[in-house]
């Protein structure tokens, strides 16, 4: 079964000229342990789609099955835990909260899960290891390079072991040899613990590299030939 | 609580501080708002509750059964109380079980080289008594004294005559109002009435007869009685009113108990504490919008805060926690702070004034329910706000 199963997706936005459809009729599976790449051109609903994939968003019609679940009717706290539990978010500006020290950001989202601060912190230690920050562990994030920050947000969205791994344009704000380190990462970590992984992003070279690419224009998902569906 | 719970709380409260220490100077100034309110408000209760308490040591020092009547004139004709009817006012059983007549003005005294400028009192040997005055050298004034040319001093009047020149002993030539009179005695330190308006230690004590020979107007200026036991204070005041009217030809006798006089005293104070505390409240209300302040400012400054924690699995309950534990840490403080300089001002006014301080008992529980209610009232707006975010829109947010 699917990790990720999408099914007939809409989601429009109202605006205050009516109402502007960003998705229409999406349909997507991602199976376990995939590296995927997803595309487009800027405006064709690859951020929307991302915040739908990650539960931030809820779509007008259709459904997300995410390992099984269904997220349709599910309340707005519930949908927090299966964020905190199975999806892991990396982001292009990083957010890391820049009074806490590099393992102190990691263990963040084990907060939420109610841990104490020792089994957080040990448990973060070993995901700043798995990004190869362990020496890092005590730096604050304005005393590391932008490719190390992005490595400790990468070890942030690793700490609740998720089953899956979200990055909108993670190499956005970085240079080519950070961005391409980054993605060497990516690559273990799909290959070693086996996390599934889905990108959002329009560098070429970074899809490149993902086994899998999905491209979208205008709402749609083009399928995996780069046709249209009917 | 479970040792957990107690864990996160611990953790909640800490990372509120952290975040109150990287607001620096604005968590400041918020904080001082809410301390000078909080502390004008406890100084305020510690100030009132000692002078009620200063007053209540005055009068149960004499009793709280003391009446004072005064003659009153209907122009400027002041009436002429006679002496020995007010004597005899106890045996009339109008609920007065001692009274005494008693002439008061005001004289220059000279002693030795000393020139003071005192009360000059003139009143039956039974008034010491009555003021509890006690007797440091030679002997009091005594009825059978007659209009004899004798004089009392009181203990602050010989001290500031011993301070001008040499210390008065008994038998000095005291030269009042242009009469010489000799000094008989000198009291020690005596209870001040407020109800009578009689100070003995600023007096100088002349018997009740030699009032002729050295005040230009001899007339009974007050009465100083006392109600008999069991004798309640309004009906007696009024029997005894009626009586001198029935007694004099023209005017009246205003009669006030100490009774009267203590409530008309706490009615004051219940003014003056509101008014105060109306000031109080809004330096603090002033505070409590700069608190607000500080957490709508700090809410759009962390809005990508927010929306991370959001991403990563905070519940709206936790954002709502963090914020509204930020207030509630900026306002506990601030009252913490506002509490001790209050009871330190209510303890420098006491101090100011020559009281002992008793700290007032309503300030502890009261500057600590204000922190709680500013920091809630104040904190639970920007809180819930925090926690409504749209966390896309708070991620994207610069």
């Amino acid at each position: 079964m699917a990790l990720l199963s999408i099914k007939s997706v809409d989601k429009l936005y109202a605006g205050r000229a009516g109402s502007i459809t960003v998705l229409k009729k999406v349909n997507l599976d991602i199976r376990h342990g995939e590296l995927c790449a997803l595309m487009g051109a800027s405006g064709s609903g690859k951020t929307t789609l991302m915040n739908l994939v990650g539960l931030l968003d809820r779509p007008c019609h259709g459904e997300i099955h995410l390992d099984g679940v269904p997220t349709a009717n599910v309340r707005d706290d519930e949908l927090a835990a299966l964020r905190n539990r199975r999806i892991g978010f990396v982001f292009q500006a990083f957010h890391l909260l820049p009074r806490l020290s590099a393992l102190d950001n990691v263990a963040l989202p084990l907060l939420y899960r109610g841990l104490g601060k020792r089994l957080r912190r040990a448990r973060a230690a070993e995901a700043l290891h798995k990004v190869g920050l362990a020496d890092r562990a005590s730096h604050r994030p304005d005393e590391l390079s932008g490719g190390q920050r992005q490595r400790v947000a990468i070890a942030r969205a690793l700490v609740g072991a998720p089953t899956l791994l979200l990055a909108d344009e993670p190499t956005g704000n970085l240079d080519s040899r950070a961005a391409d380190d980054i993605m060497a990462l990516f690559l273990a970590l799909n290959r070693d613990p086996g996390v599934t992984i889905l990108i959002v992003t329009h560098d070429p070279a970074v899809a490149a590299r993902c086994p899998r690419r999905i491209v979208m224009r205008d709402g749609r998902v083009l399928d995996d030939a780069g046709v249209l569906p009917a | 609580m479970t040792a957990v719970g107690r864990a996160r709380l611990r953790e909640v409260v800490r990372e509120g501080a952290g975040n109150l220490r990287a607001l620096g100077a604005r968590a400041l100034l918020a904080l001082t708002g809410i301390a000078v309110g909080t502390a004008a408000v406890i100084a305020i209760l510690h100030v009132g509750h000692n002078a009620r308490a200063e007053a209540m040591r005055q009068f149960e020092a004499l009793g709280t059964d003391l009446v004072s009547l005064t003659p009153r004139g209907d122009n400027h004709d002041v009436p002429d109380l006679p002496p020995e009817a007010m004597r005899a006012l106890p045996a009339r059983r109008l609920g007065l079980s001692e009274a005494i007549p008693i002439v008061s003005g005001s004289a220059s005294l000279r002693i030795g080289r000393a020139s003071l400028y005192t009360a000059l009192i003139a009143a039956d040997a039974a008034l010491y008594g009555f003021l509890k005055a006690p007797l440091v050298a030679g002997r009091r004034t005594s009825d059978l004294d007659g209009a004899a040319p004798f004089v009392v001093l009181g203990a602050e009047v010989a001290r500031d005559a011993a301070a001008a020149g040499r210390p008065v002993r008994i038998g000095d030539p005291v030269t009042v109002n242009d009469q010489v009179l000799t000094v008989i005695g000198i009291l020690g330190p005596a209870f001040r009435s407020p109800l009578l308006g009689v100070d003995l230690n600023r007096s100088a004590v002349i018997p009740f007869q030699a009032a002729r020979r050295v005040m230009p107007d001899a007339k009974i200026t007050h009465v100083a009685a006392r109600l008999a036991p069991g004798a309640d204070d309004r009906a007696t005041a009024q029997r005894v009113t009626d009586y001198c009217r029935l007694l004099l030809r023209t005017g009246s006798v205003d009669v006030q108990t100490a009774r009267q006089l203590i409530d008309g005293l706490e009615k004051q104070m219940r003014i003056y504490a509101l008014l105060l505390i109306g000031i109080g409240t809004t330096s603090l209300v002033v505070g409590s919008v700069g608190v607000m302040n500080v957490m709508l400012m700090s809410l759009m400054e962390r809005r990508r805060e927010i929306g991370l924690r959001r991403a990563i699995g905070a519940h709206r309950r936790d954002i709502t926690a963090l914020f509204l534990t930020e207030a509630l840490l900026l306002s506990g403080l601030g009252s913490l702070l506002g509490t001790g300089l209050g009871t330190v001002a209510g303890w420098m006014f006491a101090r100011a004034s020559g009281w002992p301080f008793q700290p007032a008992p309503l300030a502890l529980p009261l500057g600590a329910g204000m922190a709680a209610t500013v920091g809630l009232f104040f904190g639970l707006y920007p809180a819930l706000k925090a926690a409504r975010l749209d966390p896309i829109a708070a991620l994207r947010a610069e």
